[in-house]
């Protein structure tokens, strides 16, 4: 049994961060931004074509699906290529922004607000990218509590420190606003307990508010990853328990991280889309930089501009998201909303060879999701579908916390992404082959019904056919016989 | 005189009774059906040799069948059969077509001239259109089961990969 409220995690996560937050700086605008172009088969639709000139803000994709957010240009510049991966973009220098912003959302409506965060391109900044307005317009409609995600627990990530310390003031206004949207009338900020400047800045930020309706709470949590994952951070700062097998949403809890928020604030006090975020960097020599970055930023200009030498290009050495819960990328991948830390390590690291699972049960000590790692290890390893859902595959967040704690190095949480993905595909494909049955059952039904009354229509019609077929016989002897009539007057 | 009654009336009563539920709450006839129908891809592509993917599941269920019919299953369709049918595991047959990575049908809409003839052959009714007018293919419902190429007269559809 449990007693904290935190499941146990192991010594070497509850080592916080060791500084606070650099303050943020621009570089230079890159000579190209890249763009990741729509996946085939997807439905999105590109709205742009090689040699066009785009201005800042312009709509590269169109889609009305809420899960497959625009993506927006975010300097001016001609578009150079478009393959299957990329857009890519040459900059001129100008940042010329586009004519017309979004239509302003007039009402306070959640369904305008929605409309709002996909036309501006919004997905989650906190790391796993999940389309806003899909988020905003699946709300429970009773929604009562909006929990604003400023945990940051990663030890690596500064970024959402920096933002608050920058512009809390713009944050609070967000919050405001998004609760008035939606009709939420209790927020919740959490913070973990380590980054003072941040905590004075929003307490600051709060006391010149005005009293309204909407009352903010700020929770200080500590500082012990993963304090950021959505339902430990629920748990921490109100006393709602979400069942292990609900969703936030179902639960009527609107979770979104603050640099979302506030990202959703500007589109809809400026009504223009979402170009920029703020990413940490971490340099090969461990200095950390905390940079506002235009989206599409590719990652080689980063690194051209810390003055880095080349030899980054080897495979491994750059990763995207954190010390925790990262991926690779290389130097060609680019800036997306969902860069909260770009790390240059110094050398590929490499892990030391996995053994076989001793079922010492650490990982299960530390999932913070109280899941049991090591049966999902077995089950995920030959792919046991029932077995894995079973298990609660599915609420696995991909913390690397029973990575981090396996005495086997057992990769764990990336074994858990893969058979995750499998195991999706195979629920979209069922779901596919069911409906195929379904239409094609109706299918046979309705020929079976247009049959029948075919049918009985033939049978009806079956005297008057005859009465037609004889008169038109009678048709056919008389121009017979007129024929036969002339040709025997020319014969004479 | 009164008992006499009573059980007439009472077995007139049970039988109505009988009688309505099992004509109401029939069991379906043969659930093996259901099982093998639930392991096929449903893509209602004809390549058995039957008409859709549930009178194959009959005449498997009959024993008519072999297991190697099913192109769009694959080996793991066919494994899947070998299992439920305690039968052994043999490889497709290619005499009904081999295994292709999944496709949906794209009408080239400048050709069509709207014969309909598409239309009465696709088996899940994913293709709309009038008599004159284009057609067009509801990507979401296209099996990609091949059965409204050979109808058309311009050669105006095609397969792409999903």
């Amino acid at each position: 049994m449990k007693h904290s409220i935190v499941t146990g995690a192991a010594p070497q996560l509850l080592q916080g961060k060791q500084q606070s937050a650099p303050s943020i700086h621009t570089i230079a605008l890159p000579p190209t931004l890249v763009f990741p172009a729509p996946a085939a088969g997807n439905i999105t639709e590109l709205l742009v074509e090689t040699g066009q000139y785009v201005a800042k803000g312009q709509a590269l994709t169109h889609s009305e699906d809420y899960l497959q957010p625009p993506l927006h240009a975010s300097s001016s510049g001609t578009v150079t290529r478009i393959d299957s991966d990329h857009i890519i973009i040459a900059t001129d220098g100008r940042d010329e922004t586009v004519s017309g912003a979004l239509p302003r959302a007039d009402t306070n409506h959640r369904g305008e607000l929605a409309e709002c965060a996909h036309r501006a391109g919004l997905i989650g900044h906190g790391g796993a990218g999940y389309p806003l307005a899909a988020k905003l317009s699946a709300l429970h409609p009773d929604s009562d509590l909006l929990l604003i995600n400023a945990a940051e627990c990663d030890p690596s990530i500064y970024c959402d420190e920096a933002l608050i310390t920058d512009s809390a003031d713009a944050i609070i206004r967000a919050i405001q606003q998004i609760a008035a949207y939606c009709d939420i009338s209790r927020v919740c900020v959490g913070l973990e307990d380590n980054k003072p400047g941040a905590l004075a800045a929003l307490t600051g930020a709060l006391k010149q508010l005005a009293q309204t309706s909407t009352e903010i709470e700020l929770r200080v949590v500590p500082a012990q990853y993963p304090s950021g994952a959505e339902r430990t951070l629920l748990k921490q700062c109100t006393t709602r328990t979400p069942g292990t097998t609900e969703s936030l949403a179902a639960n009527g809890v609107l979770s979104m991280n603050i640099a979302t928020a506030f990202a959703l604030g500007e589109a809809l006090a400026t009504g223009h889309p979402c170009l920029e975020r703020i990413t940490t960097v971490i340099a090969p020599d461990g200095s950390v930089h905390n940079f506002r970055l235009r989206l599409g930023t590719p990652i080689r200009h980063l690194y051209q501009q810390l003055d880095v030498p080349e030899p980054l290009e080897e495979p491994g050495r750059i990763t995207s998201g954190g010390s925790m819960m990262y991926e690779r990328i290389t130097g060609n991948d680019a800036i997306t909303q969902t860069s909260n830390c770009i790390i240059f390590e110094k050398q590929a690291s490499d892990r030391s060879p996995a053994r076989p699972c001793i079922r010492c049960g650490a990982c299960a000590d530390v999932c913070p999701e109280q899941l049991m790692p090591q049966h999902l290890h077995t089950h995920a390893v030959h792919f046991n579908q029932q077995q894995l859902i079973d298990h609660r595959l599915e609420h696995c967040i991909k913390c690397r916390c029973c990575d981090v704690v396996c005495p086997s190095h057992i990769p764990l949480a990336s074994q858990f992404k893969s058979a995750l993905t499998r195991l999706q595909q195979n629920r979209a494909s069922e779901a596919e082959a069911a409906t195929a049955q379904a239409r094609y059952e109706k299918r046979l039904q309705r020929l079976a019904k247009q049959e029948v009354r075919s049918q009985r229509e033939r049978r009806k019609q079956q005297p008057t056919a005859n009465s037609q077929s004889s008169s038109r016989k009678a048709l056919i002897e008389a121009a017979l016989a007129r024929t036969q009539q002339k040709k025997n007057e020319r014969a004479r | 005189m009164t008992g006499l009654l009573v059980i007439t009336l009472l077995s007139l009563f049970t039988g109505a009774v009988l009688g309505y539920a099992s004509t109401w709450f029939a069991k379906d006839n043969n659930p093996l059906v259901d099982q093998i129908n639930q392991l096929l891809p449903q893509t209602q592509c004809a390549q058995c040799g039957y008409p859709g993917c549930r009178p194959y599941a009959q005449a498997l269920a009959t024993g008519e069948a072999e297991i190697d019919q099913c192109p769009p299953g694959g080996e793991d369709g066919v494994a899947a059969l070998a299992a439920l049918l305690d039968r052994p595991v043999i490889p497709l047959n290619p005499e009904y077509g081999v295994a292709k990575e999944a496709a949906i049908a794209v009408i080239q809409e400048a050709d069509c001239i709207g014969c309909t003839l598409c239309i009465d052959a696709c088996p899940v009714d994913a293709i709309v259109g009038a008599p004159k007018l284009m057609h067009t293919v509801i990507a979401a419902h296209c099996t990609g089961c091949e059965l409204c190429l050979p109808p058309c007269p311009v050669d105006c559809i095609d397969l792409v990969a999903r």
